[in-house]
């Protein structure tokens, strides 16, 4: 139990939530503006289409309208715009929450929900939670966080559910002859790159790809007990198979890899960039600072 | 280092059961219903490696011309995307008068192009044998509206052959 609580509240440098969260604002805008509009586009359908998910019906959401889809598209666009500068991060945070949730809603409850979208509602509820961690200085704070710890890894296991649950989905819903089926094919034909045709052409590829997914799913947890190292590689490797399903089917689960930012250590990564910008730009200010204790200076 | 106390610990923990149990709830029993705990069933059904690959798609008259043309079944020119209107063929079948809400959705989106006067929508499968195509496509017509614009070419599949692959 206590080692499940240590790891569990894992505590993390409050310099990666200050970055993590500036990922997950610049997303929502993004998102909102460019990647999933259909949501604003029902403002102009008729309500006769539209279908209330659960949440709608205990909440009492309207159909959409125009002014509703308005509001939600630009006031969520520009509190999170405020977010980013890390200001009041509760209530901004709170409010992004609710905007994007609510603007998914509006997007979903006409017949088709998107299922790489669940994840990505954990991160936003959660950033909130770490109230102190977005006024962390500039130079990054190394100040480390049971709370943020909790917050990284509940969006982990959010980033992990997403591949594990869609692998027992797919047992759900196509059984376990899915790994032989033509449902990549179908994917491929309805919506193919030209390498996804080119992918046509040699059936057993489609058919060897589904094999590899599913066991990938399957396997996503296992990433929970490796070490540092190879955790960053099966990062990488998830990233690689995303590039690659984008150019065969033109899918990607963008806020879903977001998330998967959540293993990272970003903080590092950037005093590394940081170095290497300043070693290229000349002197030796990239140098890492002289291991002799200096006294305390004001900084 | 900034600790939790163990009393916000055991709540936070509880919290992660909770919506934990939701998300298997929505893999196991749930439906899209249970969104944001719906099932992840992205790519998730099977399709018969032999058999149709089928796509919706619409097709509109405009003012002045009888003839059929492939139109756009997009958010942008009528408010729902395709798998939308798939997810509801069987309301669009049962009253195909809520296809009109479409014609209407476009005028208002797309006030300066043509009027569209009337829509059918048409599902295209792709045969395939054995994961490959075979080179043949079947349009059924599924629903068409006003009533006045449907034709006998409506009332059977038209299959349409593509030269050997």
């Amino acid at each position: 139990m206590n080692r499940l609580s240590q790891w569990l509240f894992d505590p993390v440098p409050l310099a990666r939530v200050v970055l993590f969260r500036r990922f997950v604002y610049a997303f929502v805008i993004i998102d909102i503006l460019l990647l999933h509009t259909s949501g604003f586009r029902h403002g102009w359908a008729d309500p006769v289409w539209y279908q209330p998910l659960i949440m709608g019906e205990w909440l009492n959401i309207p159909a959409a309208n125009v002014p509703q889809v308005m509001i939600l598209k630009w006031g969520t666009v520009l509190v999170a715009a405020f977010a980013l500068t890390g200001r009041f991060p509760r209530v901004s945070g709170l409010v992004v929450a609710v905007g994007w949730i609510w603007y998914q809603y509006v997007a979903f409850a006409y017949g088709k929900v998107d299922h790489d979208r669940g994840d990505f509602v954990i991160a936003l509820v959660v950033l909130p939670l770490i109230g102190m961690a977005a006024t962390a200085g500039p130079a990054g704070d190394r100040t480390r966080s049971e709370l943020a710890g909790f917050a990284f890894r509940a969006m982990q296991l959010a980033a992990i559910a997403t591949y594990f649950l869609s692998a027992w989905a797919k047992v759900r819903f196509g059984g376990w002859e899915w790994v032989n089926s033509a449902t990549i094919t179908r994917a491929v034909i309805r919506r193919g790159t030209f390498i996804g045709d080119w992918l046509l052409e040699i059936p057993w590829s489609l058919h060897a790809f589904q094999w590899v997914l599913f066991s990938a799913e399957m396997l996503a947890p296992v990433i929970f007990f490796v070490g540092e190292k190879w955790r960053r590689r099966m990062v990488a490797a998830w990233f690689v198979f995303h590039a690659a399903t984008y150019s065969v089917i033109t899918i990607a689960f963008w806020p879903h890899l977001v998330m998967m930012l959540a293993f990272l250590p970003l903080e590092e990564y950037r005093d590394r960039a940081v170095a290497r910008w300043n070693s290229w730009r000349g002197g030796d200010s990239g140098e890492p600072e002289p291991q002799v204790k200096t006294p305390a200076s004001p900084a | 280092m900034l600790r939790l106390g163990k009393p916000a610990k055991g709540l936070l923990a509880a919290l992660l059961l909770v919506v934990s149990a939701l998300f298997l709830g929505g893999t196991f029993v749930g439906s899209d219903d249970w969104w944001p705990f719906a099932p992840w069933k992205m790519y998730s059904t099977s399709t018969a490696p032999s058999g149709p690959v089928g796509s919706t798609l619409i097709e509109i008259q405009e003012a002045g011309s009888p003839e059929w043309q492939p139109a756009s079944l997009h958010p942008d020119t009528v408010g729902l995307n395709r798998a939308e209107i798939e997810g509801r063929m069987t309301m669009i079948k049962e009253d195909p008068a809520v296809l009109g809400t479409l014609l209407k959705s476009h005028s208002e989106l797309l006030p300066d192009d043509p009027e569209w006067t009337a829509i059918r929508v048409v599902r295209s499968d792709v045969i395939l044998h054995e994961g490959e195509r075979t080179g043949e496509t079947r349009d059924t017509t599924l629903a068409v509206w006003p009533s006045s614009a449907r034709t006998a070419e409506d009332d059977a599949p038209r299959i349409i052959t593509e030269a050997a692959q």
